[in-house]
């Protein structure tokens, strides 16, 4: 399944305009990288390709189909996506919530049988948490928690899976172990999109990214061809460098430093402050 | 400039001129009062002493049982000025006292309009002891109060003698007392000879399961009247008392009674199915207690004639209808001047 | 591991129906009528056979009186048990009780209406229903207008609708007869199924069924309605038509119960937490243990309050008396979570 973007422009009800007109491909075997600041819209973007909201203008197709259309039963058997925070209000073990991955697929009134459940295993297997199987999600980890919604989403089986910043609450550590993952998603087969706001994840991956800018404006493509010192200074509004390490053998986005008294400067002052 | 000398002697005419004038004056307001015309002195019933100048002339009340005692004793409502309860007047009142219907309203129950009463100028007022508490409101304007709890034979007797010498109807009460009395006694005796009583049950006004106890006046009557009550020795301190409906199936009544004022109708009862396995639903044995025109189980004068009638639908065979008819008319022709039919009093 | 809790569960269902089934005949034989179990056997048998009723007073006591009252109590618990577990879902809010969007305080004017009106047993059970569901249909009204599908809006418009009808019914009330009519109310509203007849039973009887059966086959797609309406959407549900179809079964067994009981409070709020204290929050499980749970406890207070006390305490006082503390002690157990 490839999903095409097609002059997607989302205004919200009360007139203010978020994007105006976004085109780009999601593709499988990609990961895809939706980098920005803060109110850019880049979550908005996400709800919009799984349809939770309705674009204003513009249009996404599925294997050439337009969504606009479709049951969201349709969208959700392409599409899966992992939000940035779940706050359960029951029990439920794991097991159970991850089957639910399993509902659009299913008839209105079948629960889940043991071909359901077996999907589900394999999900759980697939993330490392069959020691937390029978757990409450109210009880485990934040971090465990963000990878048993990964492993819902997988048990949806989906083509295409959103992730709506996904190392923004964690360490580290965990962000490297996120993140790889998501590159063992995109060899699995699935198309990989994440919202970032930090730009050296995309270097990270090495793969497809997509640029949104306060105003609305999008810029896709390769990261080597698209992330420049210039582009993230206009973006961040504050002194970036891009370089290529060899000690590490990729190449890096790291901050220039701190200013005087600790002021942010900048090298050159061409560009306004955002 | 002389002293002014008062000597002991013109000190004494003057001290005893105004002692007779104080005297004078006093007597002449006892001597209103102590008059023989006059002044009257009750107890009523919850210990209360009432006194009034002369027989009220015009008497007000909220309650119908009190005020219908007015009415049997004057055999007309002249006497009355204000009334509560219009909603709640007998029926009989239309044939006998048409003029209750124009009497002014002054409030029901607990919401008494005090200026409508000031208005009318009563003389008396004649209340239920449940609502004893607004005697001092009354007695703040100037009205005598007369409480009464009226509820069996020897109660009711004592409040016609009470209502009779509050409005000089004395020898009116007698005969009346003399009548109770007298079918009483009469019905007792029969009572005695019936071989055997039947187990009644008497329902309430308001409610299919609620019924009637030991404290009240239709349990006395049926069993004077020869019969048995099913609720003997059942909440004895209760007046009706609410019951679940099986205990009414354990109790399987062969006869039962529902007052003239109830909510609900005889065949209402035959036709319920939880009622069926009743022997006095088999048997259709259940009655409405008359009259159509005033309820004979209310206590009032006319209870002598409901236990007459309880007499005849237990013990037909020794008190016959012509003999229920007989005292019926007996009392109405005495009390109004006028006598009813078996029909208009739903007798059967 | 799923068949060990499978067989748990599966022994649960079957304890609880026999524990129900129990209790029925101690209730059957429990009565101003004196009678044993084995009477009640008898009569039973009789009625099975088809044979002549040895004691007939005893077989219309069983079969007029005490089944009746015994189906609508065990009906009444189970219909607000199950409302109010589906409502705790739909709202994510395991503290919400099946009087949310108004259907009790509705019940409530549309009884005093009858009441007033000087109707019967039917007309009042009618005309509380149709209040019911009136009310509910003003809460969905209020959220068309805010222009909302959220939660947050439909609880609020509850808020509101109850809010008004508690004022209407305040209304009623003062201008109510004192001796007989305000009597009548304020007694419907504390509580009761004594004087319910077979008729009126039969009559929302459907209603359980067909309401019942449809939650009871919903009852995982519920699990996921209470995600949350995002992520219910992202797994391809239609929430708006889900939840409506939901809230309106559950409207519809709330106002049923109630028009034939009155309203009776804190049995959709308790039963459910103790369910899920047997049998975890999982609908598809949660929701046939409580019905049984509903129906059995209050099969229980009923019993109790016609056979213990020589006066009928009103239902409400009775579940409310049991039905508070042990919701304090839930939240005790769960204090941390609370905290």
């Amino acid at each position: 399944m490839n999903i095409s973007v097609e002059s997607l422009g989302f205004s919200y009800p009360n007139g203010k305009r978020v994007f105006k007109s976004l085109t780009f491909q999601i593709t499988k075997g990609r990961v895809l990288s939706i980098l920005g600041p803060n109110g850019a819209g880049k979550s908005t973007l996400l709800a919009c390709i799984a349809r939770l909201l309705m674009p204003t203008r513009g249009d996404i197709l599925f294997d050439g189909r337009s969504y606009l259309r479709m049951r969201q039963r349709e969208i959700a058997c392409a599409v899966g996506l992992v939000p940035q925070d779940i706050v359960p209000s029951f029990h439920y073990s794991v097991l159970d919530y991850v089957v639910t991955g399993c509902a659009p697929r299913m008839g209105l009134f079948q629960k889940p049988k043991a071909e359901e459940y077996e999907i589900a295993w394999t999900a759980i297997r697939r993330m490392r948490l069959e020691h937390i199987a029978e757990q409450s999600i109210m009880k485990i980890s934040g971090g465990e928690r963000q990878q048993v919604a990964i492993a819902r989403v997988l048990a949806q089986r989906p083509s295409v899976i959103l992730l709506d910043e996904p190392t923004s609450h964690l360490d580290i550590g965990n962000q490297m172990k996120v993140l790889s993952m998501l590159r063992e998603l995109a060899d699995d087969g699935y198309g990989v999109v994440m919202t970032t706001h930090n730009p050296d994840h995309v270097f990270l991956l090495d793969d497809e990214v997509a640029v949104l800018d306060r105003n609305g404006n999008l810029i896709f493509g390769n990261s080597h061809d698209i992330v420049n010192e210039e582009l993230l200074s206009e973006l961040y509004g504050t002194s970036l460098r891009v370089l290529d390490l060899d000690e590490i053998k990729r190449r890096v986005c790291i901050a220039e430093g701190l200013g005087e008294n600790g002021q942010i400067t900048k090298e050159s002052d061409a560009s306004e402050e955002m | 400039m002389r002293a002014f000398k008062i000597n002991k002697r013109q000190l004494g005419t003057v001290l005893a001129c105004i002692t007779m004038l104080f005297v004078l004056a006093t007597c002449g307001v006892a001597g209103e009062t102590s008059n023989p015309e006059g002044k009257i002195t009750l107890v009523d019933h919850i210990g209360r002493t009432v006194e009034l100048p002369g027989p009220a002339q015009r008497v007000i009340g909220t309650h119908n049982p009190t005020m219908n005692m007015v009415v049997v004793l004057d055999g007309n409502g002249h006497r009355i000025v204000g009334f509560g309860n219009k909603d709640m007047a007998f029926g009989l009142y239309d044939l006998v006292a048409p003029e209750i219907n124009e009497v002014t309203q002054i409030g029901k129950g607990r919401n008494i309009n005090m200026e409508t009463v000031m208005a009318v100028k009563p003389d008396l007022m004649m209340m239920p002891a449940r609502f004893a508490s607004q005697v001092p409101q009354f007695e703040e304007i100037g009205v005598p109060c007369l409480v009464l709890d009226v509820e069996k034979f020897e109660s009711i007797k004592s409040a016609l003698t009470l209502v009779g010498k509050a409005t000089g109807q004395d020898e009116r009460a007698r005969r009346l007392n003399d009548f109770f009395d007298e079918k009483i006694k009469k019905i007792s005796a029969i009572a005695e000879k019936a071989e055997t009583k039947p187990t009644v049950l008497m329902l309430s006004g308001s409610s299919m399961t609620a019924v009637s106890t030991d404290a009240m006046l239709q349990n006395l009557m049926i069993e004077t009247a020869g019969g048995i009550n099913v609720t003997a020795g059942f909440q004895p301190d209760e007046l009706w008392t609410d019951v679940d409906i099986e205990q009414i199936i354990a109790w399987n009544p062969e006869v039962i009674y529902i007052p003239v004022y109830a909510d609900y109708t005889v065949e209402d009862i035959l036709n319920d199915p939880k009622w069926s396995s009743i022997s006095a639903v088999q048997n259709r044995r259940v009655y409405m207690f008359p009259s159509k025109l005033e309820p004979w189980d209310y206590p009032v004068a006319s209870s002598a004639l409901g236990l007459c009638w309880t007499c005849y639908n237990l013990h037909p065979e020794l008190y016959s209808f012509e003999d229920l008819m007989a005292d019926v008319d007996e009392f109405y022709q005495f009390v109004y001047g006028q006598t009813f039919s078996a029909e208009r009093l739903g007798i059967e | 591991m799923e068949f060990e809790r499978n067989r748990r569960y599966h022994t649960l269902l079957t304890g609880l129906a026999a524990a129900l089934a129990g209790f029925c005949l101690i209730a059957l034989s429990v009565g101003r009528y004196s009678m044993n179990p084995a009477d009640v056997i008898r009569v039973l048998v009789e009625r099975i056979t088809d044979t002549v009723p040895s004691d007939y007073a005893m077989h219309n006591v069983v079969f007029i009186i005490r089944i009746p009252r015994i189906a609508s109590a065990i009906l009444v618990g189970a219909s607000l048990s199950l409302s109010g577990a589906v409502y705790q879902g739909v709202f994510k809010n395991p503290l919400v009780s099946p009087d949310l969007l108004g259907v009790s305080s509705g019940a409530c004017v549309g009884a005093a209406i009858a009441i007033l009106g000087g109707g019967g047993m039917s007309m009042i059970q009618i005309s509380a229903f149709a209040m019911g569901m009136i009310a509910v249909s003003i809460s969905v009204a209020i959220t068309r207008v805010l222009r909302s599908d959220s939660n947050m809006a439909l609880v609020l418009a509850g808020i509101v609708t109850s809010g008004f009808m508690t004022s209407v019914l305040g209304i009623l009330k003062y201008v109510a007869d004192p001796e007989t009519q305000l009597a009548e109310i304020v007694f419907w509203q504390m509580g009761s199924v004594a004087s319910v007849n077979r008729a009126q039973m039969l009559a929302v009887l459907p209603v359980f069924i067909i309401c019942g059966s449809l939650l009871l086959a919903l009852s995982w797609r519920i699990n996921i309605l209470s995600f949350g309406e995002d992520e219910a959407k992202t797994l391809g549900m239609n929430v708006p038509l889900f939840r409506g179809i939901v809230i309106a079964c559950a409207s519809f067994l709330t106002a049923s119960a109630v028009s034939i009981s009155g309203t009776i409070g804190w049995i959709g709020l308790v039963i459910p937490h103790l369910g899920r204290l047997l049998t975890g929050p999982n609908n598809t499980k949660l929701l046939p243990v409580t019905i049984l749970l509903g129906g059995l406890f209050m099969l229980i207070v009923d019993t109790l309050s016609r056979a213990a006390m020589s006066v009928e305490i009103p239902l409400s006082i009775l579940t409310g008396i049991i039905g508070a503390p042990f919701f304090a002690w839930l939240l005790w157990r769960q204090r941390e979570a609370v905290r």
